[in-house]
């Protein structure tokens, strides 16, 4: 079994944990990249999550590609849900991140957020058809539309969005006037420079309360350690794979400097070429072979990069 | 060295010579003939030098005008010296782009320059900028260092590698932007190249650099217009350079007939060329090869800093007597006949020299015409050779350099598009000598521009009898610019002579370049006349702004022409109407005379779509000339008021003593009874026109059709229409004392049209309405 399969993604092993989906996944997180710190930082900045139903929130999650920022705001998504349900209110996280291109307008990729949002407030029978029609005839002025949305919500209820991964600073100041009572707009962005700098216009475009923003990055030279030591069952008679050492972690990650997403992607690979060579008896990866060394990886990471060996 | 044997070839079909002589660029190969005159060598020096410097030899970019009058092989040096290059190179590092300064502005010049790159190779030029941005982030680290090489040297594919080995995509194309932008020194194109490597925005990426409105997703992205100005084109042909010269790459870019977007009469404005010196910073700076290929006034007009950016100026010269030798042995052997001479002779083609004055284009022209005779000649062996006659006789041959009704059409054209008012055939005194073929009054009565058209000038009887029609000329008027047109050859000789006589040089007549030389000619010379008139600057600034509402006027003929082809989408119902109209009649006659109808009964009225022209055509000789109206108004008004019936006659005398009058009321009168003559002669036509059994007009019937209206042609030809001017107070408003407005240019503009293109309208109508009749 290749410790790096997350239970509920063995048909997207590099995908982001999503705990609003796969309960489990809660445990797979690991303190690695500031993701943990950052994480409790949004989780002190909320507090009570039925304070959302008063003033609404903005959320963005930044960092280069496949630092764990979808991941981070899913388990953010999955702490207010949880806490609102402690106090008897509603939440409805909706999931966009995967959604809408870049190569699309920025008013046209607003357009079919909001068309999402409604659908799935639509299925959740939340409000009245005439609101529903309403809203529809809202869409050409979002400021508008999300205005109305926030009035029209029952009262006990948050919508939390994960928008799709925003690249240009006007989107997300867009966004940012769209903040309304009862809605948690969950936002990342992997372009860092773009973001810092925008940050003033986004905090004058919110309307109440202060935006959050969470800066996630490359992984620290010890991380690398504390996540293979994570995924590898090092104790466990079962184990089927050879393991990978604190040293050869360590060079990993000092030469490397990946990113969670690279290092997943990284290791995953080399161990399912390994158990797959295993499978087929292959010499090289005979079960006497009880350890990963730093040149197997950089061997796989310089082959893979012109045979597509990490999808 | 000249065999003196007939030569038996000579009855083959092949002619070795081009009968256009036109250079064929992109199709230049080794078989075409060049002859290495010494600007060919001098080019080809410098081409060699830029693509054989080593790398990092400090090597810098050129830029290398080729200056020549027209046809003296401009064009052919650019075509040797691309094929040069393509030959001489490395085909995968070095790229030649050809362009043909057809379209008059840099903007539509850009956009046949990006077109000849192509999306795909734009896109490997960007990748290889990314393989460096990516190789430089990943040299860094042992454990990425070969995957930084195999991207540096092209086995990995910088784009494929970041997908597939998860690398932070917004960073590196970041910088790649950021890198773009500061060597294109343009962040926009920073912008738009790296776009064309991310999926899903090239073609949105590509739409914009080939010249097109930006799609909403690249205004986003802050490129909020096209490249649409003269600067941003030249501005980006500049970043192609940086682009295509990268790693050490060889571009060449040639821009052939500059003279199309830059000369005198068709000046860039300033910032234009400004971006133009840029543009050749550009390219010099980027290390790439600009050659500009154009007339000498382009480059005056260009001024001293582009002349200071220019690195190397190349005169094209004319051909020699030797050039010719070898031009004429090459291409008789390009056809297999060996590297010969004959039918020419040295004798004969030093002649050629002399007639064509080294002049590549009409040295190849005639040769091939001579080249024709000669063969033609070949029967009798000792008569199938080149001599100075049949050089002189070809010269006059009105198929060898174009005929004289071609010429007059774009005189025409050239007259009315600079807005210039014209009288045919005017003899400015009373001797014959002082005749004009074009008189063009400027300013004042006495000042003009005269045009005299001659065939081929050989011999000194010729030059002569022009030099005295120009001294007639300059003695008939005060003063006076001569411009003599030639629509065949001069003798070398003689051209001093005809220069001195006329206000410069002839006008040798090529159709290629006639109506841009003729119009920048005609340009200089009213502007000198109207500096020179000096006097009243009110009338200067009326004939001007006279001339630009004609220019104008012309303008808004060109849209009427379309709204007519827009017109003619309803001709079939029209028609149909038209034959109903003409059967009605025909019965109607029948019943009146009691005699059964013949088949081809003659129509008692014109169908109403030839009749329409003719009426609109006399609408808008009304709207000009209403004298008739204004005596109408003053006879009715002696019938109420004693004091009005002599305020009338007191204004009426106004007009009568205008010196202005009586040629204008000549030329309404002419017009008018022009028209129905022209209307009574195609009523006639009418009433003989015997359809073919086939329906279809029959030859005679169109020969006679078309001699009507050749025959409205040549006598409106020489109706001076300006001078309709003069009725501009003999109007009713005037005749009752009222201010009476300046007769608007644009109906007199509107007239001219209408009469100018009346016979051609007539004609299609006419056989339109037959032709729908079956």
């Amino acid at each position: 079994m290749n410790p790096y399969v997350i239970p509920g993604m063995e048909h997207r092993p590099n995908g982001p944990l999503c705990p609003f989906e796969h309960d489990d996944h809660k445990k797979y997180y690991v303190p690695v990249d500031h993701s943990e710190t950052r994480y409790f930082e949004f989780t002190e900045a909320i507090g009570d999550s039925s304070r959302l139903i008063e003033d609404g929130r903005l959320v963005v999650a930044y960092g280069r590609e496949t630092c764990g920022k979808t991941a981070l705001l899913n388990r953010c998504a999955k702490f207010v849900s949880d806490d609102l349900a402690l106090r008897e209110k509603r939440c409805a996280v909706i999931g966009l991140s995967d959604e809408s291109s870049a190569n699309i307008a920025i008013a046209d990729r607003k357009k079919y957020v909001f068309r999402f949002v409604l659908d799935a407030i639509r299925r959740r029978e939340w409000l009245e058809a005439s609101d529903l029609r309403e809203l529809q005839e809202r869409q050409d002025d979002l400021v508008l539309a999300y205005r109305y949305l926030s009035e029209s919500l029952p009262s006990d209820a948050v919508v939390v969005v994960l928008l799709p991964s925003i690249e240009l600073t006007q989107e997300l100041i867009d966004y940012a006037a769209l903040v309304r009572p009862k809605l948690l707009l969950l936002a990342e962005s992997s372009y860092v420079d773009e973001v810092e700098r925008c940050w003033p216009a986004v905090q004058a475009a919110v309307p109440r309360v202060e935006p959050i923003r969470l800066m996630v990055d490359r992984l620290r030279v010890e991380d690398g350690w504390v996540f293979a030591k994570a995924r590898q069952k090092l104790d466990a008679k079962d184990r089927d794979y050879p393991i990978v050492t604190e040293e050869t972690m360590r060079l990993v990650t000092d030469r490397m400097k990946p990113s969670i997403g690279q290092l997943q992607r990284l290791l995953h690979g080399v161990y399912r070429e390994i158990l797959d060579q295993r499978a087929a008896g292959h010499a090289l990866a005979s079960p006497e072979m009880d350890e990963v060394s730093y040149e197997h990886i950089t061997d796989f990471f310089f082959r893979a990069s012109g045979q597509g060996l990490m999808p | 060295m000249n065999d003196v044997r007939p030569d038996p070839e000579l009855i083959s079909d092949t002619n070795p010579f081009q009968q256009m002589a036109v250079a064929d660029v992109p199709g230049f190969s080794a078989a075409t003939v060049s002859v290495p005159t010494p600007a060919i060598r001098e080019a080809l020096d410098l081409l060699d030098g830029f693509l054989q410097a080593p790398p990092d030899s400090g090597r810098h970019g050129n830029v290398i005008a080729v200056v020549g009058e027209y046809g003296t092989g401009k064009s052919h040096l650019v075509g040797d010296l691309l094929y040069h290059a393509e030959t001489h190179s490395d085909p995968d590092r070095t790229r030649a782009v050809y362009l043909e300064a057809e379209q008059k502005t840099f903007v539509n010049l850009y956009k046949r320059f990006v077109e000849h790159l192509e999306c795909d190779d734009v896109r490997d030029r960007v990748r290889e900028f990314y393989a460096d941005v990516l190789a430089d982030a990943l040299a860094g680290s042992d454990f990425t260092a070969n995957v930084a090489r195999a991207v540096r040297n092209g086995d990995l594919d910088p784009v494929d590698a970041v997908e597939r080995l998860g690398l932070m995509e917004s960073k590196h194309l970041g910088e790649l932007q950021r890198l773009l932008g500061r060597v294109t020194r343009n962040t926009a194109f920073g912008t738009a190249l790296t776009l064309l490597l991310r999926p899903g925005f090239t073609a949105a990426a590509w739409e914009w650099l080939t010249g097109h409105t930006p799609d909403q997703v690249l205004v986003d992205r802050g490129l909020t217009s096209a490249i649409a100005t003269e600067e941003a084109a030249l501005e980006a042909m500049g970043v192609f350079a940086v682009l295509y010269s990268h790693r050490d790459r060889r571009f060449i870019v040639a821009i052939d007939e500059l003279n199309k977007v830059v000369s005198a009469s068709r000046k860039p404005t300033e910032n234009a060329i400004d971006a133009f010196k840029k543009m050749l910073d550009v390219f010099a700076g980027a290390r790439a090869l600009l050659v500009l290929s154009g007339l000498p006034d382009s480059f005056e007009v260009l001024g001293k800093d582009v002349g200071q950016r220019v690195g190397r100026v190349i005169s094209v010269a004319p051909l020699t007597v030797d050039d010719t030798l070898e031009l004429i042995r090459q291409s008789q052997a390009r056809i297999g006949r060996g590297e010969r001479l004959h039918p020419f002779d040295e004798q004969s083609v030093r002649y050629l020299v002399k007639v064509t004055e080294g002049n590549a284009r009409r040295i190849v022209r005639l040769c091939h015409k001579l080249y024709r005779l000669a063969r033609d000649e070949a029967r009798e062996p000792e008569q199938g050779r080149v001599t100075d006659a049949m050089i002189r006789q070809a010269a006059r041959d009105r198929s060898t350099f174009g005929t004289i009704d071609n010429v007059r059409t774009e005189i025409r054209r050239v007259v009315n598009g600079l807005g210039l008012e014209y009288v045919r055939d005017q003899l400015l005194n009373r001797d014959t000598d002082s005749r004009a073929d074009y008189w063009l009054p400027v300013g004042t009565d006495n000042a003009g521009c005269a045009v005299l058209l001659t065939e081929s000038v050989l011999v000194e009887a010729e030059a002569e009898a022009l030099v005295n029609r120009a001294t007639y000329i300059q003695a008939a008027v005060e003063r006076t610019e001569l411009i003599l047109v030639v629509i065949g050859l001069v003798h070398e000789d003689l051209l001093s002579r005809l220069g001195a006589a006329f206000s410069s040089e002839p006008i040798i007549y090529d159709p290629w370049t006639f109506v841009d030389t003729l119009a920048a000619e005609l340009a200089e010379r009213v502007r000198v006349l109207e500096l020179a008139s000096g006097g009243d600057p009110l009338i200067a600034m009326r004939d001007r702004v006279s001339r630009v509402s004609r220019q104008q006027a012309n303008t808004q003929r060109l849209l009427e022409q379309v709204t007519v082809a827009l017109a003619g989408m309803r001709g079939t119902t029209e028609r149909e109407f038209a034959v109903l109209q003409r059967e009605l009649a025909e019965l109607a006659t029948r019943v009146r005379s009691g005699e059964p109808g013949t088949e081809q009964a003659p129509p008692l009225r014109l169908p109403p779509n030839v009749a329409g022209l003719f009426v609109s055509a006399q609408e808008s000789l009304d709207t000009v000339d209403q004298v008739d109206a204004a005596l109408r108004t003053m006879f009715a008004s002696t019938e109420h008021d004693l004091n009005r019936a002599i305020d009338a006659r007191v204004n009426i005398r106004g007009p009568l003593r205008s010196k202005e009058t009586f040629p204008a009321l000549g030329v309404a009168s002419l017009l008018h009874r022009l028209l129905d003559a022209f209307r009574h002669g195609i009523n006639d036509w009418y009433r003989t026109y015997v359809p073919s059994p086939t329906g279809q007009v029959q030859p005679g019937d169109r020969e006679r059709l078309s001699a009507l209206c050749r025959a409205y042609d040549t006598i409106y030809e020489y109706v001076p229409l300006f001078r309709l001017e003069g009725l501009d107070e003999f109007t009713p408003r005037a005749v009752e004392g009222e201010m009476s407005a300046p007769l608007s240019s644009l109906r007199l503009e509107h007239l001219k049209t209408t009469f100018n293109e009346l016979s051609n309208r007539v004609q299609s109508a006419v056989l339109a309405s037959v032709v729908g009749e079956r």
